[in-house]
């Protein structure tokens, strides 16, 4: 696993270096006489400000200006942000819900479910459901024609890139297996998984 | 066009006069306010400017080093081909004392010397109203913009505004919309410097239906201080001044400013009082400004019926109200995260996500990257 803090305050030029790795597996180091290749699967995860600010928050309550936040946003390529298969937006939470909100679900409960999900996506003989690929991925992750409108809507909008449609029934076949739920993937399965990868807010315009 | 400097128009001088380096409007105010444009010239180039003590008082601080530069700038300057680039770009100009010159400008305490304008010029001769705001709005504060301009321009007012980001940017969409669209914008750079550039199309189109207007010469580069004196020019053209959304500081607070400075009324549509957007808003209503829940309030102020356009929103009848689903209950008219919402209408969030979807495309909630908000769409056009 790898965990980058501010990803956006890493150089362009250093997160780019990561997509081949990511796509593939493996680094490759190539010199004059040999090229080595090592083997390089790994979880990358990646934190970062919204904005200069960091403010975050909902819209209208960031003080930056649009050229500092666009400056920001530039930092993380689209092709980079392509491969992240979730890309979720942590507001600030309010006041009242951190003193008196109801408690959320014990780390245990969630943990169990974790497992339960897991065991599932080793029946299927990968370590999660990230690996599933191809004509595999279409057998175990079918659609019902309702979520495939949803994702048909999605790619003909550009909301959806290739990449990012397999990425998301993925996502969706994960979305199914913590609900507990088999067969084909349904509505709100993909409609989920497509929120969990949601464009943020604060780089404009990615395709997903 | 003619190269004979004799056949040139009055104009042709205006702009040589305007393009000279260092040439704010109160130097050419000066300028003007004691010679013709063809007269002003030739003294510039004669380098005897400076002489005349009414000038001399009145521009500021014209230092020897700025007469010569002006002296042998003038003198390598081609003035008609200057004046035929002006042409080609369809901006005309008219200065202080022209018959086109906007009545309600010439009255101004800071008139602009010279006013370069694409497009009608005639739109200024209706009622005007300013709707100006952040450009860091909330998306119910875009949605009011656009309804706004849309329903003013419709009950006959020419929406003035300042052609940036956010909510001008929506003021002026929602006036082009409108059957009989006569936008006025005012920008603080040149007009053939589209600021800022992802407006171009927008911009272009306020010149086709009304007409955008600027102090500066073509060429001018946006610059943070121009923008306070063009919406000193906004607040000086409306008869009211309407503020959707502000934070507790920023630019349409200093229109604000301008037109009380000007005794002209400034009204602000109520926000929600936890939203940093309307913060500035709300202040301005707490300090006794108009408040403004629809077109009609404003039109009231302006003196046009706003009777007709009442009866008009009855005939074409209320959109029938939707149901109120428990996920649009917890989502509220605040912006809220799928999170927040799951966990007010205690559902599961896949559900949740396939609802606010479903809402998204009905026009019920509209999303902008993380966050939800309700939308009144019934309003929009």
């Amino acid at each position: 696993m790898l965990f980058l803090d501010e990803l956006g305050e890493f150089p362009r030029h250093v997160l780019d270096a990561l997509r081949q790795p990511l796509e593939e597996g493996v680094v490759r180091v190539c010199r004059a006489k040999a090229s080595v290749s090592y083997p390089a699967r790994f979880l990358l995860v990646g934190a970062t400000n919204p904005c200069p600010c960091g403010e975050g928050g909902p819209p209208g309550s960031c003080r930056c200006s649009d050229a500092a936040r666009a400056r920001y946003g530039r930092r993380l390529s689209g092709p980079l942000l392509d491969r992240f298969d979730l890309r979720i937006e942590v507001g600030r939470p309010q006041p009242d819900q951190l003193l008196a909100g109801p408690p959320g679900e014990s780390t245990a409960t969630v943990a169990s479910r974790v497992a339960a999900a897991r065991a599932v996506a080793a029946q299927r003989g990968v370590v999660g459901n990230a690996d599933l690929s191809g004509p595999y991925l279409d057998e175990v992750a079918s659609l019902t024609p309702a979520a495939e409108a949803l994702l048909e809507a999605g790619l003909r909008s550009g909301r959806l890139s290739g990449r990012g449609l397999q990425r998301v029934r993925r996502v969706a076949r994960t979305v199914a297996d913590l609900a507990g739920r088999e067969g084909p993937l349904e509505e709100q399965d993909v409609c989920l998984a497509l929120h969990l990868r949601a464009e943020p807010s604060h780089l404009g315009a990615v395709a997903a | 066009m003619t190269s004979g400097a004799e056949a040139l128009p009055r104009a042709a001088f205006l702009v040589a006069l305007a393009g000279l380096p260092g040439m704010g409007p109160a130097r050419l105010a000066a300028l003007l306010g004691r010679w013709e444009p063809e007269d002003a010239w030739e003294r510039v180039r004669a380098g005897v400017a400076h002489l005349d003590t009414s000038v001399a008082r009145s521009a500021r601080r014209l230092a020897p080093a700025l007469v010569s530069r002006w002296r042998e700038d003038s003198l390598r300057f081609d003035v008609a081909a200057h004046w035929a680039s002006y042409d080609a770009a369809g901006v005309a100009v008219v200065s202080r004392g022209d018959p086109d010159y906007p009545a309600v400008l010439a009255d101004d305490p800071e008139p602009p010397p010279v006013l370069f304008h694409r497009g009608r010029l005639e739109v200024l001769e209706r009622p005007r109203v300013a709707v100006v705001g952040t450009r860091r709005c909330t998306h119910a504060g875009r949605s009011t913009a656009r309804r706004l301009g849309h329903d003013l321009t419709a009950a006959g007012v020419c929406v003035v505004s300042g052609l940036a980001n956010g909510i001008d940017a929506e003021a002026h969409r929602g006036a082009l919309a409108a059957a009989s669209a006569a936008p006025a914008a005012v920008v603080g750079t040149g007009l053939d410097v589209v600021y800022p550039r992802g407006n171009g199309e927008l911009w272009a189109q306020v010149g086709d239906q009304g007409v955008v207007v600027s102090e500066y010469p073509l060429g001018t580069r946006p610059e943070a201080w121009r923008f306070p004196a063009r919406n000193r020019i906004i607040a000086a053209l409306a008869d009211v001044v309407v503020v959707v959304e502000s934070h507790t500081s920023g630019g349409s607070l200093h229109t604000v400013e301008s037109a009380l400075e000007r005794g002209r009324p400034v009204m602000a549509v109520p926000g929600p009082v936890r939203s940093p957007a309307s913060a500035g808003t709300n202040d301005l209503l707490a300090a006794g400004g108009g408040v403004v829940r629809d077109a009609s309030d404003v039109l009231l102020v302006v003196g046009l019926d706003a009777a007709a356009d009442r009866r008009g929103r009855r005939e074409h009848g209320p959109a029938p109200a939707p149901p109120e689903t428990s996920v649009l209950e917890a989502l509220g008219w605040e912006p809220a995260t799928i999170e927040q919402i799951a966990a007010r209408a205690g559902e599961p969030l896949g559900a949740v996500a396939l609802e606010l979807s479903q809402l998204e495309v009905g026009g019920q909630v509209m999303r902008d990257g993380a966050w939800f908000q309700r939308d009144d769409r019934s309003h929009r056009r």
